[in-house]
Parts: structure tokens; C-alpha cells; sequence
């Protein structure tokens, strides 16, 4: 028997001293989203400067603040998403200030959606908007075309008016997980303020009763496996991230599902990740060189043309590939389309603030299928 | 053999098709050649060989078998003194109180554990400058502490039914006490280790909460990496790398099975021969 301990605790003394990793001298810690960049973006980076990208990530932005406002994180360059997330955490000083001495490919980034971005409120001294893209409805054009025969997907009433979406209701349709993704839209389609809505707790009692008359129709609210329940035809219709959206076209081409993405006519939402420097980052020179590359035109093309999310590198639009370029939806590159796009703005202000908790309150209620006190959100 | 009634089958039959047609329809999907995991094509190995190509997969992969072994074998350490310490007749200050604490961690919930682990390692740090950032490290000591009260209850559940006059003979016999710990309680405790150890390393394999709180650069495991993935569609190769985590097991547990089969029946046969041995050295008597 003690024959049989030792042979144990060698056992485990092998596979936890075999599997220590020397790490390389020199590195850059990168937090961000799965699957965005490609790996031979990053072995190319090491192969041009010896420093090696350690990868992580994450799957939601919660996760990245939770690291962020821990004091020190360790990472080097995260993506936060701009609304909510970049604007607050930059507030709280998580971002260093960004020495563009160091960056010269910074002059790349000047464009509509950068000027979008400035007047939105977004700090380009320490949070440069990386990626770009709208929100819009991902839809299963098969299906579509079975319920309402030769009709073009034009605005949102599809999904607000109950008489539309109870014939699409058995096809399963998902709504987004935060109130976000769908005020806006509601605004747009009862007439109420501009297009990202006016920030009046008297208007979300006016959403809520349109919600209250739909809510037997959605079958789901989910952001995150859009891709996922379209393509296993889970639901018909979702609304989701532009780049999202593609993924979900790409891979449903390959199954035989058409899937296909509309901004609609008269509501497209504009969205930015941002890339940003911790204020505590270890290797802050890496992180430079870092970014500088992710800004060259050429690296920039690269990035979408594997994963299909957009750079906001305007020298770069042109080295696109043609099915992305093709699909105006996904990819609205004209001056014009992007001018048009509504980007929402951070909470600054006590009303603002709670406007916003109200509104969470109540899209939770929707959730959860309680409507007997959308009376009371009203004081 | 008792026979069985028709509802006892029935309900044999629900439960096992509870249990295995979720991981067999996993199983399938992993030959699918579709690029998400879920919707059937035709059959293909792509994805197996897909899992090989992806490095992050298989960094993760490693990270986490890494974090689970460390964790549990520090686990099992403690736990099993601490199981010692907790069923031996000599009561020492604080003993009851150290009876429920042990148990804390599986009764509060993970996200409280991680949570208020990350802060208390925030604390630390601006206090003593250490650790410097969270990493591997921090990540085990969270398992350790969330794993522990597995290992020192199943050590504690055997140690209760412990002879302690074997003990006492071996000391009687002139043993020093730390042998016979080594010769003596080990050996016979030796199962509930092993199954404290492995149960201990499948809870910290399978951990999410914890870890994501936990992590820091280069530590990234895989339920955390399979957690992002959902964003973007899971694919196949996730099904892939679980059929051959399944494969991996299932041929361990196989030869376990035989192996102990095998061992127990010498056992028992030796244990015959002494104790015929013992009747005959009677009888001489």
C-alpha cells in the first residue's frame, strides 16, 4: 500500500511541476472579447517585436469593470464598450492618459465615427473608439418570407405592433437583455422625443404599456447567444450587434439558413468599443507599441476581414473584403449612412442617473412578466 | 434476484436517460461539420482536429488541469488534517467552532466567495504590496478554500468509523507516532484521500464563478473561455474537446474498475489465507 502513495505523489508532483510555464520576458496582458482578433494578428506582433500577446478573455463588460476597479488588474489594453461602461469607468480615472507622441497611427482613426464618438462625449485622450458597427434586427429571411410574403423589413413595427408580431411569435423571438438595446427603438415607433428617445421617467410608463400588449409574443430575452438560437432556428428574429449579426449570416450560409441583418429605414444605432491603457498597466511601452499596431491600415483590414467586426480605421475601408463590403447593412461605410446613425451618450447628470435605474427597473418588471405596477414608476 | 416491477424499470429507464441523453446528443454533435454546436450537417472530424490548431483552447485546457491539481492536491492536504484534527478525541480550543467553519464555504454561495476573496487579496496588496496582481495564484487559493470542505468530509465520514485499537496496537507495539500515521492511517484511509482528491479536482475543473473573479493575465480557464465563446457562437469544437474529456475518463474509469476488481479479490484471498492461518495457530494452541 505505501508503494502505491509513493506512486500517487509522484503522480501529482509531476503533472504540477510539469505544467509550470516560464512566461517570456517580454509581454502584453490583453483583456478582451473572444474571437475578435485572430491569433496571427498576434503572432505577427511578436514577430515584429519580440513582445508576446498573452490573450484573455472575457464575456461581458460587468467582468472587465469588476478587474478594472480592482485597483490593479494587470492587464495592459482592454476593450470596453463605450455606453455605459468606457464613459463611467473613465470618470473614475481607471484609464491612463494617452501619450499620442507614442501612438502616431492615432491620425488613422479621424473620421465620422470618431467625430460621432467626440460629440457623444467620449474622451479621446484615453479611450480611442476601436471598433464600430449598429444595432439592428437579425432576422431569418426564409421565415420571414413565409409570414409576410414579398414585404421588406423596413421599421420596427414588426416586433411593436401585436397584431405583426403574433404571426412571427411561433417562429420564437428573443429581446435584448438590457433596457438599451430597446428603448430607443420604442421611442422611435410611439413618436416620443429624437431617435435615442428624451430621458423622461413619465415616457417609460408609455413604453411599458406598449411592451405590456407584446410580451406574450417573446419567447426569450437574450443578447449574448443571438448567433446561437438563429442559426439552431430557436428564434426568427433577434436584435443584436452588427458584427454579431454577420457571424450569424457567415455561419448560417453554411447550414442553409439565410440570415440577414437591417438597421430598418429610420432607426440606425451606432455602438463603439473602445481600447484603453489601465491606469496601473505593468507594461505600459508594450501597450503602446501595441496599440500603434492595431492602428495601421493594413493590421486594421486584417481584423475585419477575419472576424467581421469593423475597424474604425477610415484608410482601411477600402482594403475591406467584398462580401462585407457588399452588405450595406452590416457594413454602412458612406459618409452619409454613418452621419445618419444615433449614438447614445453617457449618464452625467442625478436625473439622468435616475431615469436610468427606472428604466432598468422596469425592463426587469417586462421580463418577469409583471406589469401590475408600471402606474407606479410614474413619481 | 428479485424481479423487477414494470414501474421500478421505468423509472430506472428515466433516470438513466436523464443522465446520458444530454451527453450523447453532445457526443453526436461533435461530428457535425456545422460551424455552430447544435444543428446537424453531415459527418466530420474537422473539429477534433480543430481543438489541436486552437492554441487558446488548449492553453486553457492546460491552465485549468494545471489550477485543478494544484488546488486539489493542496486540498487534500489540508483537509485531511484537518478532518484529523476535527474527529480525534483530544478536544483543543475553538475545536467545534472549527467544525462549522470548515463547512462555510459550501453553504455560501461562490459568488460570495469570489467576491469577497478578490477583496480581501485587494486589501492584502495595498497593505503588504502582495500579491501583485491575481493570476494562477490567487486563483488556486480560491479553489483550495471552496474545495477543502469536500475533501475533509469524505476524510471525516471514514476517519469516524476508524479502529483506533489498530493505532493504539501499533504504538503499544513501540511505533512512533509518525509512523504510524504514515503506515497505518494513511493506508487505511487511503480510499476517501483518493476520492477526496478527485472530487476536489473535478469541482475546481468545473469552476467559473470563482475563477472569473479570480483571474488575472495569462489565466484564463476553460469554462471561462467556453463562457465567452457563447457570444459569438459556441462551436463543435467545444463539443470535441468534452468527447474526449468523456473518452479520457471513461477508459480511467474502466481500468480502475478492472484493476481494483482484480485487487480486491486478491485481497480477499489473502485475507483468507491469514485468517486460516490464525485459526490453525489457534488450534495449535
Amino acid at each position: 500500500m505505501s508503494r502505491n502513495i509513493v506512486i500517487f505523489c509522484t503522480f501529482l508532483a509531476m503533472l504540477t511541476f510539469l505544467t509550470f510555464r516560464k512566461s517570456p520576458r517580454e509581454i502584453v496582458n490583453v483583456y478582451g472579447w473572444y474571437g475578435i482578433i485572430d491569433r496571427e494578428i498576434f503572432d505577427e506582433f511578436e514577430k515584429k517585436t519580440g513582445i508576446k500577446v498573452i490573450y484573455d478573455v472575457y464575456d461581458n463588460n460587468d467582468t472587465l469593470e469588476a478587474k478594472l476597479l480592482a485597483t490593479n488588474s494587470g492587464y495592459d489594453v482592454v476593450f470596453p464598450s463605450f455606453i455605459p461602461y468606457a464613459a463611467r469607468q473613465c470618470d473614475m480615472g481607471a484609464y491612463s492618459r494617452l501619450d499620442e507622441n507614442l501612438i502616431p497611427n492615432i491620425e488613422n482613426i479621424k473620421g465620422c465615427v470618431t467625430d460621432k464618438y467626440k460629440e457623444a462625449g467620449g474622451k479621446i485622450e484615453h479611450l480611442i473608439p476601436i471598433f464600430w458597427g449598429t444595432v439592428g434586427l437579425a432576422y431569418d429571411a426564409d421565415v420571414f418570407e413565409k409570414v409576410f410574403p414579398q414585404k421588406k423589413i423596413d421599421s420596427y413595427d414588426i416586433l411593436f405592433e401585436p397584431e405583426k408580431i403574433s404571426l412571427l411569435s411561433k417562429y420564437g423571438i428573443s429581446f435584448p437583455e438590457e433596457y438599451i438595446d430597446i428603448f430607443p427603438q420604442m421611442g422611435v415607433f410611439l413618436s416620443i422625443g429624437n431617435g435615442l428617445g428624451t430621458r423622461q421617467i413619465s415616457d417609460i410608463v408609455k413604453y411599458m404599456k406598449q411592451f405590456k400588449k407584446i410580451r406574450k409574443y417573446i419567447k426569450k430575452f437574450s443578447s449574448n447567444t443571438a448567433i446561437n438560437d438563429l442559426i439552431s432556428g430557436e428564434v426568427c428574429i433577434a436584435i443584436c450587434a452588427s458584427d454579431n449579426a454577420w457571424r450569424a449570416h457567415v455561419a448560417g450560409m453554411k447550414v442553409g439558413k439565410n440570415i440577414k441583418y437591417t438597421t430598418t429605414k429610420d432607426f440606425g444605432i451606432l455602438w463603439t468599443d473602445c481600447v484603453g491603457i489601465p491606469e496601473k498597466a505593468p507594461h505600459k511601452k508594450n501597450a503602446y507599441k501595441f496599440l500603434n499596431y492595431l492602428l495601421d491600415p493594413k493590421i486594421a483590414a486584417k481584423i475585419t476581414n477575419c472576424s467581421g467586426i469593423l475597424v474604425n480605421v477610415p484608410s482601411a475601408f477600402k482594403m475591406f473584403k467584398k462580401e462585407l463590403t457588399d452588405d450595406d447593412q452590416i457594413c454602412p461605410l458612406e459618409k452619409e449612412k454613418i452621419f445618419r446613425l444615433m449614438i447614445g451618450t453617457p449618464s452625467v447628470t442625478p436625473e439622468d442617473r435616475n431615469y436610468e435605474r427606472a428604466a432598468t427597473r422596469a425592463w426587469s418588471k417586462t421580463r418577469m412578466n409583471e406589469f401590475s405596477h408600471v402606474e407606479d414608476i410614474e413619481e | 434476484m428479485i424481479g423487477l416491477s414494470r414501474t421500478i424499470v421505468s423509472i430506472l429507464v428515466f433516470g438513466y436517460a436523464l443522465l446520458f441523453i444530454p451527453i450523447v446528443f453532445l457526443i453526436i454533435n461533435a461530428f457535425s461539420s456545422s460551424e455552430i454546436s447544435g444543428v446537424w450537417t453531415h459527418f466530420s472530424l474537422k473539429w477534433f482536429e480543430a481543438v489541436f490548431e486552437d492554441d487558446d483552447l488548449i492553453y486553457a485546457t492546460l491552465t485549468s488541469v494545471e489550477t485543478a491539481c494544484i488546488s486539489a492536491t493542496i486540498a487534500v492536504v489540508l483537509g485531511v488534517l484537518a478532518a484529523i484534527a476535527t474527529v480525534n478525541e483530544k478536544s483543543f480550543f475553538g475545536k467545534k467552532f472549527l467544525n462549522v467553519a470548515i463547512i462555510i464555504p459550501i453553504v455560501v454561495p461562490e459568488i460570495i466567495v469570489g467576491f469577497s476573496l478578490l477583496m480581501l487579496f485587494i486589501a492584502i496588496e495595498n497593505i503588504f504590496g502582495f500579491p501583485k496582481e491575481r493570476g494562477l495564484m490567487t486563483v488556486v487559493i480560491g479553489h483550495v478554500m471552496a474545495t477543502m470542505a469536500y475533501v475533509h468530509m469524505t476524510v471525516r465520514s471514514r476517519l469516524l468509523s476508524f479502529d483506533n485499537s489498530l493505532e493504539e496496537a501499533a504504538l503499544n507495539l513501540g511505533a512512533k507516532y509518525f509512523t504510524v500515521f504514515w503506515q497505518i492511517k494513511i493506508p487505511i484511509i487511503f480510499k476517501s484521500i483518493l476520492s477526496g482528491w478527485l472530487l476536489a479536482f473535478t469541482l475546481s475543473l468545473d469552476d467559473l464563478v470563482i475563477a472569473s473573479f479570480l483571474t488575472g493575465p495569462g489565466s484564463t480557464t476553460l469554462p471561462i473561455l467556453i463562457f465567452s465563446n457563447i457570444r459569438i457562437g459556441i462551436t463543435p469544437a467545444i463539443n470535441a474537446l468534452a468527447t474526449m474529456f468523456i473518452l479520457v475518463i471513461a477508459i480511467a474509469l474502466t481500468l480502475i474498475f478492472f484493476l481494483s476488481k482484480k485487487r480486491n479479490i486478491e485481497a480477499f484471498s489473502e485475507l483468507a489465507n491469514s485468517k486460516k492461518h490464525l485459526d490453525y495457530n489457534k488450534l495449535q494452541r
